[in-house]
């Protein structure tokens, strides 16, 4: 879920743009000390994937679509720090050309979405030695880390009655971070079989 | 395939497509605290009436844009979902009036239709290249310049995999149109990465080593 513009206060605006920055700045140093030549156009390739896989939402019946955020299967693949680059730059560009969020609520998206995925998600997947079950509870736990994060900042801006709705964001948000595990997973298994030197990236 | 799908109106020529981009893109974010944290602040007892001129001034802007009112407003509306939503949730469980759910639908209206206003008067190139002259990361200036590139080619291979999908799967429901959501999407990935390979390829072969700083 993509926050847009009016329904953050001025503090939590602040703060969350702040840590995001911090966090850009941080993962392009590092990303800019370790990156390899043929990883420029690929970067590039890979935003704009995620950028198109954000934009096409597909049913799940009755009446609701959802789509992935993509920040757990890119880290899986280039490494997390490459992960939150990448997720940045699509946010932003969804942000300034499709109106999927506003611009001054990015930090909070990037935050809940990049943020989220790239280090909570990627972390939880990295614990866990099998791979199956490790990214269905690294999606579950994602989801639900985006519910806490995106209810509390909706919450601290007066705009979330966190005793009635919380329930029902994490309810919510838990269901889409495990369809994002499952089909992160069978998106890996495909690539397994059809282009096995992709998986075996640094993840 | 729909080639221009992204800043389509963004090369009209207009007063305010003529602004400089840096004019633009400081205005804009100028407009948008104004409209979220200035406008409820500074007009307290009469929110109303400051909502109200915001919504003059940018309505005239896009008048004088001449970028269409039929696109602006089904653009801005792809908000709505989610804003009335949230009022609705806030309205039932007695955090809201019924003023304060019109007002945050109007902000996040108004805030949407002067954002989309930016990026149909200026072309997204621009406002990259101002970003890098206002010293933004090169790296992140030239990832976002790549996806930018691609977007169009990407969107190309989605319709052409959809068209796939539909002759050959038309019927196909429930758990198993996941099962080819998925596949499709596997697809794409690989043919992003086989197209990334192919274009380092081509930049080496024009003399890129790598140095881009």
């Amino acid at each position: 879920m993509h926050i847009p513009d009016g329904f953050l206060n001025t503090p939590v605006t602040l703060a969350t743009g702040g840590i995001s920055a911090v966090a850009l700045a941080y993962s392009l140093k590092r990303v800019n000390e370790t990156i390899k030549p043929e990883q420029i156009p690929l970067m590039g390739l890979m935003a704009s994937f995620v950028f198109m896989i954000q934009l096409f939402s597909f049913p799940i019946g009755v009446g609701t679509s959802i789509h992935l955020t993509g920040a757990l299967l890119i880290s899986i693949l280039l490494g997390p720090m490459v992960g939150f680059l990448i997720m940045t730059v699509s946010l932003l560009a969804l942000a300034l050309l499709f109106q999927h969020g506003g611009l001054l609520s990015l930090g909070a998206n990037i935050l809940n979405m990049a943020g989220v995925g790239c280090f909570i998600g990627y972390g939880i997947y990295r614990l866990i030695p099998s791979q199956r079950s490790s990214l269905i509870i690294a999606g579950l736990l994602s989801g639900i880390a985006s519910a806490v994060l995106c209810s509390f900042e909706l919450a601290l801006s007066g705009m979330l009655d966190l005793s009635s709705a919380f329930k029902t964001m994490l309810l919510i948000y838990g269901l889409t971070g495990l369809i994002e595990g499952v089909i992160t997973l069978f998106i890996l298994e495909f690539l397994r079989k059809v282009k096995p030197e992709l998986v075996e990236g640094p993840g | 395939m729909k080639h221009a799908f992204i800043d389509r109106f963004a090369s009209l020529e207009s007063p305010i497509h003529g602004l400089t981009p840096s004019l633009k893109i400081r205005l804009t974010f100028l407009a948008l605290v104004l409209l979220l944290f200035g406008i409820p602040i500074l007009t307290i007892p009469h929110i109303w009436h400051g909502l109200l001129l915001y919504a003059g001034l940018i309505l005239l802007a896009a008048l004088i844009s001449r970028v269409p009112f039929p696109f602006l407003l089904t653009r801005s509306a792809l908000v709505l979902p989610f804003s009335v939503l949230i009022v609705v949730v806030n309205y039932f469980s007695g955090n809201f009036s019924f003023p304060q759910m019109i007002e945050t639908v109007c902000k996040s209206l108004l805030s949407i239709f002067t954002l989309l206003l930016l990026s149909s008067t200026t072309p997204f190139h621009e406002i990259l290249k101002q970003l890098s002259r206002w010293r933004a990361p090169k790296l992140f200036i030239i990832i976002l310049s790549f996806m930018y590139r691609y977007f169009f080619l990407l969107a190309g291979e989605i319709e052409a995999l959809e068209r796939a999908v539909h002759m050959r799967h038309s019927s196909v429901s429930g758990w198993k149109r996941i099962l080819v959501y998925t596949n499709m999407i596997s697809m794409l990935l690989v043919r992003s990465y086989e197209r990334a390979e192919n274009v380092y390829q081509a930049m080496q072969m024009r003399g890129f080593t790598g140095d881009f700083r």
